[in-house]
């Protein structure tokens, strides 16, 4: 290749990096002056604002029906969200709405959307260790709370069910996020067991967690293998696989956890008082297996809406983020949002 | 025109070409923007205040003087990439926190602040000017 050639190469390229380098340099110093593209912004965040704040039509569309507007609202305090009309929002429902469904609801022909609704902080449960000690068995589990990686102090209720039974204890977690609990279950009980974790701050912002495990068997089984579970209104629907069979359901919160009364097949869940998540849990057996299912109630987190991940499409995504509050519970809602260039 | 001079126009002129194509391509990459950026921390820490005070939260803790509780509360409930400082004044402008209620300073090239009236839910039903700081990228 002649010199000349190399030259006008390294020349271009020193150029296209001097270029990009001015302009991502001077955008980033000037943009705090700037008033850049606020009504695209601004109408993402109305559209936000309209899902979160108005109730719908019909207004009770979450106990049943499809939406002709979309809208999550109770009605009640600002951002107070229905419980049944987010549960509906997640895939697994069994009366979970469509993505289509949804943005014809919404009416806005040229926005797509992405909604997830999280609680605030993580609760997570892990299982450290187990001995055999006699006719028990004891378990040590470990429980951390963070915040976006940042450790949160706070107090957990812990619980497990494992087929007609349930047993509870409770714990902080430290400055550094973390806590223990231990159980001892007998050996005369087999089978997939789940340990519930409900963790609050001081300011009653709750997060949960829940983790099966095998008890005397070798593996617990796959979620969904055996019943699937969608509560609304009130109500845990329960739809039996392979057989199965029922033998006992129950519903955790923070402060309160109790067996739950049979309607035909569903079971009836109390309103709880004290807000917060709740786990529902549904223990039973097929065969010799002793199952273990669970959902929570509202059931987060979800995450609903078109795919944002296209890298090819020539379209700014934009998110907005809210605080929102479900039956006394506090979750984080992140609206993404995005349009065709031509309308940005 | 000599023969060296028509290469060095044709330099430039692919030069040329070559920087604006890549400028454009630039401009038109999509990306996923800063949600603090786009949303505006004010809006969002108007907001935060909004649903503490509508579930009760935020009334409970200024009444029992539960400072740590609060700035717990606004760590959770406001992005970890958002610095806040937040000044409680009572009816007579005497401000009431005995501590500073904050996540390190107010600090970002954003600056914003936030009011909002708040009504304690009490016998003697104390209003509060509270006044939120928040700094972000």
């Amino acid at each position: 290749m002649p010199t000349a050639s190399v030259d006008f190469t390294l020349a271009a390229i020193a150029m296209i990096v001097v270029a990009l380098g001015a302009v991502f340099g001077v955008s980033m110093v000037v943009a705090p002056h700037l008033e850049v593209d606020v009504h695209g912004v601004e109408r993402y965040q109305q559209i936000g604002r309209y899902i979160l704040l108005s109730k719908g039509e019909p207004a009770g569309w979450g106990t049943g029906g499809t939406p002709t507007e979309l809208g999550l609202a109770t009605g009640g305090d600002p951002y107070e969200l229905d419980i049944d009309k987010v549960t509906r929002l997640n895939p697994d429902h069994s009366q979970s709405l469509a993505y289509s469904t949804l943005w014809q609801a919404l009416g806005i022909d040229d926005v797509s959307f992405r909604i997830s609704v999280e609680p605030l902080f993580n609760l997570t449960l892990t299982l450290a260790s187990s001995q055999v000690q006699g006719s028990d068995t004891e378990y040590d589990f470990s429980a951390t709370t963070l915040r976006d990686g940042f450790p949160l102090p706070c107090q957990v209720s812990f619980y497990v069910a494992v087929g007609n039974s349930t047993y509870s204890s409770s714990g902080p977690t430290t400055l550094d996020g973390s806590g223990t609990v231990q159980f001892t279950l007998p050996n005369s009980l087999n089978g997939t067991v789940v340990l519930i974790g409900i963790a609050r701050t001081e300011s009653s912002i709750t997060s949960f967690d829940v983790l099966p495990f095998a008890h005397n068997i070798s593996q617990p089984s796959q979620p969904g293998a055996f019943a699937s579970l969608s509560p609304l209104d009130n109500t845990l629907g329960v739809s039996l696989t392979g057989g199965a069979s029922a033998w006992n359901a129950a519903v955790f919160s923070y402060a309160y956890s109790f067996n739950l009364t049979a309607s035909g097949s569903d079971y009836i869940i109390p309103r709880v008082l004290a807000g917060g998540p709740m786990v529902v849990t549904l223990t039973g057996v097929n065969d010799t297996d002793r199952w273990a299912e669970w959902v929570s109630y509202p059931q987060v987190p979800l995450e609903v809406g078109g795919d944002m991940d296209d890298d090819y499409v020539v379209s700014d995504v934009r998110v907005v983020e809210y605080i929102v509050e479900i039956e006394g519970g506090l979750y984080r809602c992140r609206m993404t949002f995005r349009s065709p260039a031509e309308y940005d | 025109m000599t023969r060296r001079g028509v290469v060095h126009t044709l330099d430039v002129f692919l030069a040329a070409v070559i920087i604006v194509t890549t400028l454009l391509f630039a401009s038109q990459m999509p990306r996923e923007r800063d949600y603090l950026e786009e949303t505006g921390i004010d809006s969002m820490g108007m907001q935060a205040l909004l649903v503490l005070d509508s579930n009760g939260t935020l009334g409970r803790l200024v009444d029992s003087g539960d400072w740590d509780g609060l700035e717990l509360a606004l760590r959770v409930v406001l992005p970890t990439r958002a610095s806040f400082n937040l000044t409680m004044i009572d009816e007579q402008g005497t401000v009431v926190n005995t501590r500073e209620i904050s996540n390190g300073g107010v600090t970002g090239r954003r600056i914003e602040s936030v009011e909002y009236l708040l009504v304690v839910e009490s016998s003697s039903c104390p209003l509060y000017r509270l006044r939120l700081q928040l700094g972000g990228q």
